[in-house]
């Protein structure tokens, strides 16, 4: 766009130009993955805040104000709306945020009520909305938004509840005055019974379960996040913002109350200190890795979204993007690494799914915050072109160092010189105040790396690892056989646990 | 220009515009965080507040501006745009009584013990809500009355037990209203008022 400003254009014909819908292209650094729009039809404001692939095929899309639509053929040509077929089958909702397809339902959460939707006549458009389950509290703050659901392997539904911002707004007709639960993770029984799980969550837009189905969310920098977690969720788990604490005392709360917290000590110090406290299984280091992730997918295609199977893609909004983060298990708590996937999304990624065809959809809105990509919203479509992308495709804790894996072979020489890994670690602080910065950064020394037969994994032998900390990994200079450069050439990895420490 | 690069600007629901009642959900003035709004392509139009499970406002005329409650960042509250019908009393329809002259409990929503279940809408889109209190089964809803009068409420409990031996009585939303015993008739009974305005 800087381009056609400065050739002397006027900015309204700048404007068009940028945002004129392309054909698939390839778009940020992954030449291996093609972006498409879905040029939607005329009047159809697709602010996508969930997608849900039904049983047959068909897609389901939540809209934040309020709507549920259908896209009869979401894999045939996004550029042919009449192909793709789209039909309005639910309104009125009050900002669905999330979509779950289950039990030949739609399962959306509204501000207050997680909404059973069914079409019970067959004439395509729903007829019913039932409450499966409400109580938690809304005081008409803009900032309560609530999230999902998802289900867990017993076939409980999760809900992710902001916490609110100020004091309840006063309004004629509005009577009550408490608002439990907000920034909590709630479950929801199938016969309706509301139990809340974990506490201390902020924003948390974003909720998902992994290939094991356990439930993962998302949160947001700002006051007692100095930067971006995953979490997983899981019953009593106090996650360190504070505002959700009056509700650990009341006798539906399995979090522990954990009294007066500490301030201005790192969230590693603070989750020795602080009782029932759970550490994010994945930091994203602010802007390098994120700015505002939002909804999360898990990859379970097979292998039709390239070599990520089971990892999880993690929509980024500001930056409007898509991230990748790998989970593994330590010391029975899940910890990982994030890489950037895909960059130059045209609108704040809100929401993703993938197509039975192994496509990732990347549902859109930036409900008027600011985002890279400048367009409102819309429905986007990555696609793998079927090469090999030259990726780091996974980091492993090793109790002296990591295990890189490529997602193709390297270059035995520019891959075995230790003066390619470039590492520091660092952390956070915990505290009130609204984010804030890396601190206690150190060089990490590689003293040793050794390629593994195959060519594609390297071990690194690190001194001075530091538990909790995140290990930030920077190697540009490995190539692949074929003289790839690294489309990513960072790893973030969370150490909460050295193995067999 | 293309989709999604500008606001337009105008966010007001205009239900005549439709051949069928709007749903609307929304913060709203007298009704409350949980207001489901419905709004009538024949101007007539009433907010149900799915918390306390009442009827809350009625009015005609202008429906809503969607505007503070999709496009702004604090979301204030909408409000009913038209002129405004009776003012409803804030209580639920159904109460246990020793005798009809008893005084009408002030108790509302789930502390009076009912419990929302959501609604279902007719083959034109009318919203009827559904609700219960001790296992009586309740469908509430409001259309259009004839001749431009205002609005008919009608409502339908449907119960296992003989609800009227128990005490229970069905109150409408009218200042001047009776509480009427609830007898079942092959377990069901249904109460229409008309609500002139």
């Amino acid at each position: 766009m800087r381009k056609y400003i400065s050739t002397g254009l006027p900015m309204l014909a700048a404007l068009l130009m940028a945002q004129l819908p392309a054909a698939a292209r390839a778009a940020g650094a992954n030449p291996a993955y093609t972006v498409t729009p879905y040029v939607l039809p005329d009047g159809v404001k697709l602010e996508a805040s969930g997608l849900a692939v039904l049983p047959d095929g068909r897609l389901a899309v939540s809209v934040r104000k309020g709507e549920i639509w259908i896209l009869d053929h979401p894999e045939a040509d996004p550029a042919d709306a009449k192909a793709v077929g789209y039909h309005l089958y639910a309104s009125g909702l009050h900002e669905p945020l999330g979509l779950l397809s289950h039990d030949g339902a739609l399962y959306t959460v509204q501000r207050s009520e997680l909404t059973k939707i069914r079409d019970t006549d067959g004439d395509g458009v729903a007829d019913e909305y039932l409450a499966v389950a409400k109580g938690w509290g809304v005081s008409g703050n803009y900032h309560e938004y609530a999230y999902g659901p998802v289900l867990d392997r017993e076939g409980n539904f999760w809900i992710t509840l902001n916490a609110s911002m100020g004091a309840p707004v006063k309004l004629a007709g509005h009577r009550a005055v408490e608002k439990h639960w907000r920034g909590w993770a709630v479950s929801v029984s199938p016969d309706g019974k509301l139990s809340p799980m974990s506490a201390g969550l902020r924003s948390p837009c974003g909720i998902a379960v992994n290939a094991e189905n356990d439930v993962f969310c998302t949160d947001q920098q700002g006051n007692w996040w100095s930067t971006n977690p995953l979490l997983h969720l899981r019953k009593g788990a106090f996650f360190g913002h504070a505002d959700s604490l009056p509700d650990a005392q009341l006798p539906q709360s399995p979090v522990a109350d954990p009294g007066k917290l500490p301030q201005g000590i790192t969230v590693v110090e603070a989750s020795r200190q602080v009782k029932g406290f759970a550490l994010p299984a994945v930091w994203f280091p602010y802007v390098k890795a994120g700015q505002s992730p939002t909804g999360l997918v898990c990859d379970l295609t097979g292998g039709k979204f390239g070599p990520f199977e089971k990892q999880m893609f993690v929509g980024e909004f500001v930056l409007s993007g898509v991230n990748r983060v790998f989970l593994e298990k330590v010391g029975g708590e899940y910890q990982g690494a994030v890489f950037r996937f895909q960059d130059g999304l045209q609108s704040a990624a809100l929401s993703l799914a993938f197509l039975k065809d192994g496509s990732l959809l990347v549902g859109e809105s930036n409900r008027g915050w600011n985002s890279q990509g400048t367009r409102s919203f819309g429905l986007e479509r990555i696609q793998w072109t079927g090469q090999t992308p030259f990726e780091i495709q996974k980091m492993e804790a090793q109790p002296e160092g990591f295990r890189v894996t490529f997602t193709d072979e390297v270059d035995p020489a520019t891959a075995s010189a230790p003066g390619n890994y470039q590492m520091s670690s660092y952390t956070y602080l915990y505290h009130q105040k609204y984010g804030g910065d890396e601190v206690e950064t150190k060089p990490v020394v590689i003293s040793k790396v050794t390629l593994e037969p195959g060519a594609k994994c390297v071990l690194l032998k690190c001194e001075d690892l530091r538990e909790g900390y995140v290990h930030e990994l920077v190697i540009p200079g490995v190539r692949s056989k074929k003289g790839a450069q690294l489309a990513h050439p960072e790893g973030y990895y969370t150490l909460n646990r050295i193995p067999g420490k | 220009m293309p989709e999604g690069l500008l606001q337009t600007g105008d966010y007001e629901i205009k239900p005549e515009k439709s051949d069928r009642p709007v749903v609307f959900r929304t913060f709203l003035e007298g009704a409350g965080m949980q207001a489901v709004t419905v709004g009538s392509p024949k101007g007539v139009h009433a907010a149900f507040d799915a918390l306390e499970m009442h009827w809350a406002v009625v009015w005609k005329g202008r429906f809503v501006d969607a505007m503070t409650t999709w496009e702004e960042r604090a979301m204030t509250p909408a409000k009913p745009l038209g002129t405004l019908g009776p003012a409803l009393p804030v209580r639920m329809p159904l109460a246990r009584l020793k005798s009809a002259s008893d005084p009408w409990p002030d108790a509302c929503g789930e502390a009076a013990g009912y419990h929302y279940l959501g609604y279902r809408t007719t083959k034109d889109g009318t919203p009827v809500f559904l609700y219960e209190v001790d296992g009586l089964k309740v469908q509430d809803t409001m259309i259009p009355a004839p001749e431009g009068k205002g609005l008919l409420r009608k409502i339908t409990i449907t119960g296992a037990g003989d609800a009227a031996a128990a005490g229970w009585y069905f109150l409408g939303v009218d200042t001047k209203a009776k509480p009427q015993p609830v007898i079942l008739n092959k377990g069901t009974v249904e109460f229409e008022e008309l609500i002139k305005f």
